[in-house]
């Protein structure tokens, strides 16, 4: 094989590398690039620089609304999660049950199953439980799916934890308290701070779940598909910017805390 | 096997916390599946096989079905046809700047779904960005129509918002492979596209699999992708499913719909499993 | 594992039990509750067509009684029932349904009868509205009228000129340029263009089998011009302003909101005629709000109010005193100076007892099968 030849198939696959970046960042460069945009249609070649959209942003109250709704549900989806999850996986990690297999595969479809099903199963459900469509339910409905990321997460730390660590510290006299509080906590703290980012952000782009959930009041993705079928609406433009960057921010801090092996989704 | 209170402590708020607000909501599709409904759409209990019936005696739904089959099908080839190359180029060829690039490939995952559907109905428009270009460089007269609101769209935007699903466990399975293994096989004077067929390739197939199985099934549950981007002759059968309870009020066709869906659902993810096993017991060996 | 399996069960059943005591109780409470004027802080939520909660009109009534008013929309009939009975819960204190479903709508108990003494505009109301049976039950009236329009050609008038007829929607030249309403009613829209409805007017909502299969064939045939079913009005909208589509169904809202963006978008009731509603203001069974709902009712069915709601939406509304607050051109648009002619022109929307065939013909054009 002749190395001119090698040059040219890693030009190639470098090539190839270049296209499918550029078909994903692509669509997300042209969101934040028109968010600047004076006119209302989004053509080419964009017609001078404004920052209108975002002012009328600013003043689109239910937008902003939505907004501190689902930052609000994603911050009390996300603690109950972790409450309910870290236990949940302590207990799994310590005890051995019948049908734990069946379990953690249980405790895994509200990721795996399309959320669409599970959004309709809740809404089917709930009332006959007394809890109508509202942010209430929107709440319980995030909360179930982000159990399962905090499980899987805090449970993969703790398989991988030395299991005499906890077992010295007894005979060293700990109570189970000191033991958990001393030992086991800082251990798994770092895969809790990532799952909980993780919730978080899940929480906030969350749609299919809460777009069956939710009455009057919507969360911000739920707003913006409200808007996109409810007129002409370039400050979608501008918010999107905002969440990108929002994004960013969460992703440089998780990535910093989480799990190296941590898959999305 | 005897459990002591701290386990019930523990794992009961879980275990009742899934029972409750995710098992028995399945259980009430199930059983609603089998209900009637009047011409209002009032719920009329009762066990009824007309709604399974209809669904398989209808070309309207077992068809969309099929169709929608076919589109997943096209969208998870696609976007592994276009992960394949470049997890490739960031796992082996990238020497520099690897954490930077590979950051920028679960990027997109963080940005919101909804935008990434709003960027396309942005680009794809008739007096979209595309179009505009186009016809701003003169290649063009007219714009193009078949862009936005079609079938072709609807795959565009999903194979934009899924391929970061199928990159991340491909280029993670990419990482896996031990660079002496492939040196090896070029020291044996194989070339490269066989080193890729039969090493690389064999060794990534976990992550493919696992990759594809995300797209497929996304696609398959996916019906706001259809409502923003699709056209006339766009129909999945997610967007049905949501219609059986947002406007057709078809409440039991809707329950059989969603078991349905929920069984082939299971089915590709078990064959997605046991795929997976079997390829990763090989490489282990 | 039993014992878990038997506790959890248990537990379950609490949650349920205790959730319909909870509920039932405030249910009870809500209809004890004695008469409040005070509002402050309370939401309004009204169920409705897009424009029936436009900061221009309900800004006052906030600032007055200290309370929200907030509109959730829906885009069809269908789409307002699933709404409306979906999750159960005390969510909307008023909705404004068409005549499809504004007799089922008091025919399954969702909505109360109104104390119409107590409204101290109704009996200058359109009595041609007022005289409506389809809101009566047992000598009570469950609705007031509110507005009424045509489902008419809404036109690009840039390119398609001069249109009379429906057939534009059929002319090539507009291929994949022609939109239609995600709706049931594209079903009574092929029945007029068929014919069905001659000599009754109300054949059409309540179609045979063959007719339907006719009516299926021609949306079929009409498929490969169109380019999109749209849901929602604002949808149209922006289909319209991005040129994405130049003819379809709308309502009079379309070139009310296009106008103001500078576009030659019109609207016309072709020579084949068209469909109508009439839209009424209704209290839910379960509000919690009751005497804030009629707060409203009563606000907005005061002519310098209800003028308002003519100029958002281009509707014409069910007070005739509104017109003093119009002007001439907006009384032209509204059809408000002409309300006896139009009136006669438009094939009222009425309850399609078979709706759920109906649906199912359409989800069956939508999807191109058999």
């Amino acid at each position: 094989m002749s190395p001119k030849k090698i040059d040219f198939l890693n030009i190639l696959i470098g090539a190839l590398a270049l296209g499918v970046m550029f078909f994903i960042y692509f669509p997300m460069a042209i969101v934040v690039l028109y968010s600047f945009n004076p006119e209302t249609v989004n053509a080419f070649p964009m017609r001078g620089f404004s920052l209108k959209w975002y002012e009328t942003m600013a003043q689109n109250q239910s937008l902003l609304n939505s907004l501190k709704i689902s930052g609000l549900i994603g911050i009390f989806g996300t603690l109950m999660a972790l409450v309910i999850g870290t236990m949940g996986a302590l207990a799994m990690n310590k005890f051995n049950f019948k049908l734990k297999r069946t379990f953690e595969r249980i405790v895994l479809l509200p990721i795996t199953l399309p959320g669409i099903l599970t959004g309709v199963a809740m809404l089917s459900f709930f009332p006959l439980l007394g809890i109508s469509i509202s942010l209430k339910a929107v709440v319980i409905g995030h909360t179930t799916f982000l159990i399962c990321l905090v499980v899987t997460q805090v449970y993969a730390r703790l398989k991988r934890l030395d299991p005499y660590l906890e077992e010295a510290a007894a005979d060293l006299g700990s109570t189970p308290w000191q033991t958990f509080w001393r030992v086991t906590l800082p251990n798994i703290k770092t895969a809790m701070i990532g799952s909980a980012l993780l919730a978080f952000t899940l929480s906030l782009d969350e749609i299919p779940i809460t777009f069956f959930l939710t009455a009057q009041d919507n969360t911000l993705p739920i707003e913006i598909y409200a808007m996109l079928r409810r007129g002409i609406t370039p400050e979608v433009n501008a918010i999107s910017t905002l969440i990108f960057v929002l994004s960013l921010v969460a992703l440089v801090l998780s990535v910093k805390y989480g799990e190296r092996e941590t898959k999305i989704v | 096997m005897k459990l002591k209170p701290t386990f019930y402590f523990l794992f009961m708020p879980l275990a009742l916390w899934m029972l409750v607000f995710l098992v028995l909501p399945y259980g009430q599709v199930f059983v609603q599946s089998f209900y009637t409904v009047d011409d209002f759409g009032t719920l009329q209990p009762a066990f009824s096989l007309d709604s399974y019936q209809r669904f398989f005696t209808k070309e309207l739904y077992y068809k969309t079905l099929f169709k929608t089959f076919g589109l997943s099908l096209i969208v998870t080839a696609v976007a592994l046809l276009l992960s394949v190359p470049l997890a490739y180029y960031i796992a082996f060829k990238a020497t520099s700047n690897k954490t930077l690039l590979y950051t920028l490939i679960i990027l997109p995952l963080w940005v919101s779904y909804i935008v990434r559907a709003y960027a396309w109905k942005t680009i794809l428009g008739s007096a979209g960005i595309l179009n505009s270009f186009l016809m701003y460089v003169g290649l063009i007269n007219s714009p193009i129509e078949v862009l936005l609101y079609s079938d072709l769209s609807v795959v565009i935007g999903m194979v934009h918002i899924y391929t970061p699903f199928v990159l991340m466990p491909i280029y993670t399975a990419f990482e896996q492979i031990p660079v002496s293994l492939v040196e090896a096989s070029k020291d044996l004077g194989a070339s490269r596209l066989r080193t890729f067929l039969n090493i690389v390739l064999p060794l990534s197939l976990p992550g493919i699999i696992a990759g594809g199985t995300f797209a497929f099934v996304l696609s398959l549950g996916d019906f706001l992708a259809p409502i923003l981007l699709g056209g006339s002759n766009t129909l999945f059968i997610a967007t049905i499913f949501q219609n059986m309870f947002g406007t057709s009020n078809d409440k039991p066709l809707g329950s059989a719909i969603g078991i349905v869906l929920l069984v082939v659902v299971l089915v590709v993810l078990e064959l997605s499993a046991r795929g997976e096993r079997k390829y990763s017991s090989l490489t282990s060996r | 594992m039993n014992k878990l399996f038997r506790s959890a069960v248990v537990a379950s059943l609490a949650i349920l039990g205790f959730g319909c005591s909870t509920s039932t109780e405030k249910k009870t409470a809500s209809a004890d509750a004695p008469a409040v004027t005070d509002f402050k802080g309370k939401t309004l939520t009204i169920l409705c067509w897009e424009g029936y909660a436009d900061p221009k009109f309900t800004k006052a009534f906030e600032e007055k009684h200290g309370c929200t008013v907030k509109g959730v929309y829906f885009g069809s009939s269908d789409e307002l029932i699933a709404k409306l009975t979906a999750g159960g819960g005390e969510v909307y204190d008023i909705v404004t349904p068409s005549p499809d479903m504004a007799q089922a709508l008091v025919e399954k108990d969702l909505v109360q009868p109104i104390d119409l003494t107590k409204i101290t505009q109704y009996d200058s109301l359109a009595a041609k509205l007022r005289s409506m049976q389809d809101v009566v039950k047992d000598g009570k009236t469950y609705g007031v009228p509110f507005t009424w329009g045509p489902d008419y050609l809404v036109y690009n008038a840039d390119v398609v000129k001069n249109p009379t007829s429906w057939s534009v929607l059929f002319d090539l030249k507009n291929k994949g340029k022609i939109a239609l309403w995600d709706d049931i009613s594209s079903l009574y829209l092929a029945g007029i263009l068929l014919g069905y409805d001659k000599p009754d007017k109300s054949a059409i909502y309540n179609m045979t089998e063959e007719q339907l299969a006719a009516v299926k064939k021609k949306l079929m045939d009409l498929k490969p011009q169109i380019k999109k079913y749209w849901a929602t009005a604002g949808e149209l909208d922006n289909l319209m302003k991005n040129k994405e589509v130049v003819a379809t169904i709308g309502w009079p809202l379309t070139p009310a909101t296009l106008q103001k963006e500078g576009m030659n978008v019109k609207g016309m009731i072709p020579s084949e005629g068209a469909t109508g509603w009439i839209d009424r203001l209704m209290i839910t069974t379960k509000t919690a709000n009751k005497d804030l709902a009629m707060a409203w009712i009563e606000y907005i069915t005061q002519p310098a109010n209800i003028a308002k709601v003519a100029e958002v939406t281009n509707y014409s509304v069910a007070h005739d005193g509104a017109r003093a607050f119009l002007s001439p051109e907006l009384q032209e648009i509204t059809q408000m100076n002409n309300t006896a002619y139009y009136f006669e022109k438009l094939n009222f929307w009425q309850y399609v007892k078979n709706r759920k065939r109906y649906n199912e013909v359409w989800n069956e054009i939508k999807g191109g099968t058999q």
